[in-house]
C-alpha cells in the first residue's frame, strides 16, 4: 500500500502543479470555461483519489471547492480573485496535507479555515443549488467492469478498486470468469456491480476513473430498486448466471417498477435527461482519459535508481579505461577491437543515462510563477513574468540546487526591482511590470538570464555603502561593472529594511555561493531606471566533468577544462629567476601558483615545467605543475566529511589504472592564496 | 545465569599501536584491508593520510598513531587498513580506512569485564574510551571510536594510558 500511496502522491503532485499553472492562466482569462473546466477535473481527480486513500479531510474540501466550480460552471457565480485565491489555498492546504501528518494541529486550522472560506461562497450560490436537491436522491445503475488481459501487470490493486466502487453506495458484486473471444484480449475475470449512490448522475462516470474501455456504466433506475424485493430477487437470479447480465432485459423489469416509485416519489423530475446518459457519459470519460492519459511514452524513475545507475556507469567508465590501457599494452587484433566496441558502447550508455538526468527548466518554474504572484499581490505590485527557453533541460542536480539561487533572484526583481505601479507611471514606464527569464544553450553551457524592468541598481549606492562597509576605500577607482559586483560580497545590501521576503542582505551572496557550488557562474549588470539582468552560466551537467590530467611531485591532478584558458612550459631557470612571482603578459599581471611547492615533495633535477593558465573572476593565473599528461573524463566522487577542511579539492576521480587523481578546486584555491 | 551473561557479550577488533593494545567494537569494523598505496591530499590534518581506491569508491585514510599522538605508523608487512563506519554529523555514516601497526585478534568481551574508564588524567581524554579490559597479558583500551575520530584534534590517549598502566 505504501507504494501505492508513493505513486498517489507523485500523481496528485502532478495534478496540483498542472491545476496551479491552469489558475495562473484563469487569473487573466477569468471567462476560458476550457480552463474552468480543466481545473474542475482536476479539482474532482484528487478528491477521488484522496478518498481513496484516506485523506478525509483533503477528500472533503475538494468536495467543497469543486461545488464551487459545478456552480461556475452552471453559470451559477462568476470566477473572481476570490476563489481563484481559494483554489491557491487549497492547493498549498493538500501540498501540505501530503508533507504532513494529515491530524496536525496546523493543518486542521488551515483546514478551518479554508473551509470557512469556501463556505462563504457557497452560500451565494447555495440557494440555486437548493432548488436542484433532487440530484441528491439515490439512483441504481450497472456497472461493467472488464479489465484489459495485462490488468494484474498494471500494479493496480484489485481491492483498492473495489473499494473505490463500494464506497459511493450499497452495491453488489458479482464475479465471472471471461468467456468466448474476449479471452484473447481480456482479464480472465470481469465483475458486475448493481449499484445504489446519490451521486448526481451527471458525475457518475467521474467517479470511476478508468480506461474507458475498462468500465460501463449504465442507469437502471432514478431511484433506489435494490429496496424493491421483486427486483432483488431477480438480481439474486442473475447471479446463478455466468453469463453477462442483459441489461436492456433488466432494464424491463425495472420499468415495471419504475412506474410504480414514480408516483410515490414527485421528486423525480429529469426524466428526459436519463435517455441521455449513455452518450453523455462517454463524452466525459473521454475527458476523463485525457487527463489521467500523461504521456505513455514516458515513464517515471526513482531518482535514486537513475543515481545508482549513474553510479554503474562511472564503474563501467573506469573499467573501460583500465580494459584500454591493456589493449595498448599487449598488442592483439582481437583485443584492440573490441576494446573499441567496448569504448563506443560505453560512450552510449555514458550519454544516454546523463540524458536521462536532465529534466527541462520548465519543471521548476511554477513555482516562481507562483511566487512572482503571490510577492506581487502582497505588495501591491504589478508584474508580468515571461518565460522563453524553458524547455532548455539541465541536470536534475543542478535543478534541484538552482531552485534557491534562483528564488533569491526573483525575489529581489520584486522586493527592489520592480516599482509600484503609481511610481513606474510616473516614471512614464507601463504600469505593469516586467520579469522576464530567458533560458538557452551556448557552447556546452547553459545560460539563464533573469531580466526585469524595474529600478536597476545605483552604482553611487552600492559605492557609498561599500566604503562604509569598508570593502572600498573612498578613493579606489571602479569601474560601474566592478562597483555593482560588489554586491556578491558576503553580507552586503542596500536595503536597511529587513521583509520577511528579502534584505537580509545575504541574498546576492547565497545566489552566487549556490552557483558556485554546481559549478556555475553568475554576473549582474544594471542600468538606474531600466532595470537588471542576472546571468547564470551553467554546465550541463554535474557527474561527468571534463579534465586535464596533470602530474604533481608524482601525484596525479585533475583542472577542469572549462576553466583553463591555455597551457605553455617554462624552464626552471626561468621560474626560478627573480623567485618569479608573476608573469607580465599582455600589459597584464598574471600571478604564479607553483603546485609544484605546494603539493607533495618537490623533485630535484627537472628543467622543464608545465604552465597551466586558469581562468578566475576574469583573470588569468598560471598554474605551475610537472607534466600535463591529457583529457580525462572525469566521474567526480567526493573526497567525504573527513576532508571537508581541505577546500583544495572539489573531489576525486578514479583513473584508468585504478590510481586516484585529486580534482584541484583553483577557484577555491586561488582564493585562499589570494587573502 | 551463564546465558545472560553471554547474552551481553560483544565482539571486539583487537589491534597494536606501537605498544598498546586497543579495541573496537566488530559492529563498527567493514573489512580489513593490507596495505596498499595512499593518494596524499595536500594540506590536510597531518592525521589524514590520504585516500585510496576501495572498490571504485574514494575511502578517507587516517593515520591512528598520529591521530592518538603516537608518532607515525610505520609501514611494515603486518601494517593494515581497517575500514570502519561511523555515525557523523546528522547521523550520517561515513566509511573510514584507519592505519593500525597489527590486527591481532577478535574477542569476546562480556560488559561486567570491562573495567570504567580512567578518571585520572585529563577528563576529556576519558571520555573517548568506553573502558578498560584485562586480558591475561595485556591491557586493552576500548575506544569508542566515533567520537574519536570526528573531533578535529589529536588526542594523545597513551599518555593518559600510561597512567593507568602505572597505577
Amino acid at each position: 500500500m505504501k507504494k501505492y500511496l508513493q505513486n498517489f502522491k507523485d500523481e496528485a503532485n502532478k495534478l496540483l502543479n498542472s491545476t496551479e499553472e491552469q489558475l495562473l492562466l484563469l487569473e487573466n482569462d477569468l471567462i476560458n470555461e476550457e480552463l474552468i473546466a480543466s481545473i474542475y477535473r482536476g479539482l474532482h481527480t484528487i478528491k477521488g483519489v484522496a478518498g481513496m486513500f484516506d485523506f478525509k479531510n483533503v477528500a472533503k474540501i475538494a468536495h467543497k471547492t469543486e461545488n464551487i466550480f459545478i456552480a461556475v460552471q452552471d453559470s451559477k457565480i462568476a470566477v473572481d480573485e476570490q476563489i481563484i485565491s481559494i483554489v491557491y489555498d487549497f492547493v498549498d492546504y493538500v501540498r501540505e496535507s501530503f508533507s504532513e501528518e494529515e491530524g496536525s494541529k496546523i493543518l486542521q486550522i488551515q483546514g478551518k479555515i479554508l473551509t470557512d472560506n469556501i463556505d462563504k461562497i457557497t452560500t451565494i450560490f447555495q440557494a440555486n443549488i437548493d432548488t436542484e436537491n433532487d440530484e441528491k436522491i439515490d439512483k441504481t445503475y450497472y456497472i461493467l467492469f472488464q479489465p484489459d488481459i495485462n490488468f494484474d501487470e498494471r500494479g493496480i490493486n484489485l481491492e483498492t478498486v473495489f473499494s473505490v466502487i463500494e464506497s459511493k453506495g450499497e452495491t453488489i458484486r458479482f464475479e465471472k470468469p471471461t468467456q468466448g473471444e474476449k479471452i484473447i484480449t481480456k482479464f480472465y475475470l470481469f465483475w458486475e456491480y448493481i449499484i445504489v449512490t446519490n451521486i448526481p448522475e451527471k458525475n457518475i462516470a467521474e467517479e470511476f476513473f478508468f480506461e474507458k474501455d475498462e468500465i460501463k456504466i449504465v442507469k437502471l433506475s432514478d431511484s433506489n430498486i435494490l429496496k424493491n424485493k421483486k427486483f432483488k430477487k431477480k438480481i439474486e437470479e442473475l447471479n446463478s448466471s455466468q453469463d453477462k447480465i442483459n441489461i436492456e432485459e433488466l432494464k424491463k423489469n425495472i420499468y415495471e417498477y419504475k412506474t410504480i416509485k414514480q408516483k410515490d416519489k414527485k421528486k423525480i423530475k429529469l426524466h428526459t435527461k436519463q435517455q441521455q446518459n449513455e452518450t453523455d457519459n462517454k463524452e466525459k470519460y473521454d475527458l476523463i482519459k485525457s487527463i489521467s492519459e500523461y504521456e505513455t511514452a514516458r515513464i517515471s524513475v526513482n531518482a535514486k535508481q537513475l543515481d545508482e545507475l549513474m553510479g554503474f556507469v562511472s564503474e563501467l567508465i573506469t573499467t573501460k579505461e583500465a580494459i584500454n590501457i591493456i589493449s595498448e599494452t599487449i598488442t592483439n587484433n582481437k583485443l584492440t577491437q573490441l576494446a573499441e566496441n567496448l569504448e563506443k558502447i560505453s560512450r552510449n550508455i555514458q550519454n544516454n543515462a546523463l540524458n536521462m538526468r536532465l529534466i527541462p527548466l520548465e519543471s521548476i518554474m511554477l513555482k516562481f510563477k507562483r511566487l512572482v504572484r503571490d510577492l506581487s499581490h502582497k505588495q501591491k505590485k504589478e508584474i508580468i513574468f515571461k518565460t522563453d527557453g524553458t524547455d532548455t533541460e539541465l541536470d536534475k542536480t543542478i535543478i534541484d540546487r538552482l531552485a534557491e539561487p534562483l528564488m533569491h533572484i526573483f525575489r529581489n526583481s520584486i522586493d527592489h526591482g520592480i516599482e509600484p505601479p503609481e511610481e513606474r507611471i510616473k516614471l512614464g514606464k507601463s504600469r505593469k511590470g516586467k520579469i522576464k527569464l530567458y533560458a538557452s544553450h551556448e557552447s556546452g553551457n547553459v545560460i539563464i538570464q533573469i531580466h526585469d524592468d524595474g529600478r536597476g541598481i545605483n552604482p553611487e549606492l552600492i559605492r557609498k555603502k561599500a566604503i562604509e562597509k569598508g570593502l572600498i576605500k573612498s578613493d579606489e577607482k571602479l569601474s560601474k561593472k566592478e562597483i555593482i559586483k560588489l554586491i556578491f560580497t558576503p553580507r552586503f545590501s542596500t536595503t536597511n529594511k529587513t521583509t520577511s521576503i528579502s534584505g537580509r542582505g545575504i541574498g546576492m551572496d547565497i545566489i552566487r555561493k549556490k552557483i558556485l557550488d554546481v559549478r556555475g557562474e553568475v554576473d549582474i549588470d544594471s542600468e538606474v531606471n531600466l532595470g537588471t539582468y542576472v546571468t547564470i552560466k551553467l554546465p550541463l551537467t554535474l557527474s561527468i566533468v571534463d579534465t586535464l590530467l596533470v602530474m604533481i611531485n608524482n601525484n596525479n591532478y585533475l583542472i577542469p577544462k572549462h576553466l583553463i584558458s591555455r597551457v605553455s612550459k617554462i624552464s626552471k631557470k626561468d621560474l626560478e629567476t627573480n623567485n618569479k612571482k608573476a608573469f607580465f603578459n599582455a600589459n597584464k599581471i598574471v600571478p604564479v601558483i607553483k603546485l609544484i611547492d605546494k603539493f607533495g615533495e618537490k623533485q630535484q633535477n627537472k628543467e622543464m615545467y608545465q604552465i597551466v593558465y586558469v581562468l578566475r573572476k576574469e583573470k588569468n593565473y598560471a598554474l605551475i605543475v610537472d607534466e600535463i599528461i591529457g583529457d580525462h573524463q572525469a566521474v567526480l566522487k567526493p573526497l567525504g566529511e573527513m576532508f571537508s577542511s581541505n577546500k583544495n579539492f572539489s573531489g576525486a576521480s578514479i583513473l584508468g589504472d585504478s590510481s586516484i587523481a585529486l580534482m584541484i578546486d583553483t577557484n577555491k584555491l586561488i582564493k585562499k592564496i589570494n587573502s | 545465569m551463564a546465558t545472560k551473561k553471554q547474552q551481553k557479550a560483544d565482539s571486539f577488533i583487537i589491534f597494536k599501536l606501537k605498544n598498546e593494545y586497543f579495541a573496537i567494537n566488530v559492529k563498527k569494523v567493514i573489512r580489513i584491508l593490507e596495505m596498499q598505496k595512499i593518494t596524499e591530499v595536500p594540506e590536510s590534518p597531518i592525521y589524514m593520510k590520504g585516500v585510496i581506491n576501495i572498490r571504485g569508491d574514494i575511502l578517507p585514510v587516517l593515520d591512528s598513531r598520529i591521530k592518538f599522538g603516537m608518532g607515525e605508523v610505520e609501514i611494515t608487512m603486518t601494517t593494515c587498513i581497517l575500514v570502519l563506519k561511523i555515525i557523523g554529523s546528522n547521523n550520517k555514516i561515513i566509511k573510514i580506512g584507519i592505519l593500525v601497526d597489527n590486527v591481532d585478534e577478535v574477542i569476546q568481551i562480556t560488559e561486567q569485564n570491562i573495567l570504567p574508564p580512567p578518571n585520572i588524567g585529563e577528563a576529556y581524554k576519558s571520555k573517548y574510551i568506553i573502558g578498560m579490559y584485562n586480558d591475561d597479558k595485556k591491557l586493552i583500551m576500548l575506544l569508542d571510536i566515533d567520537k574519536l575520530l570526528l573531533t578535529n584534534e589529536i588526542i594523545y590517549l597513551n599518555e593518559n594510558k600510561s597512567e593507568i598502566v602505572n597505577v
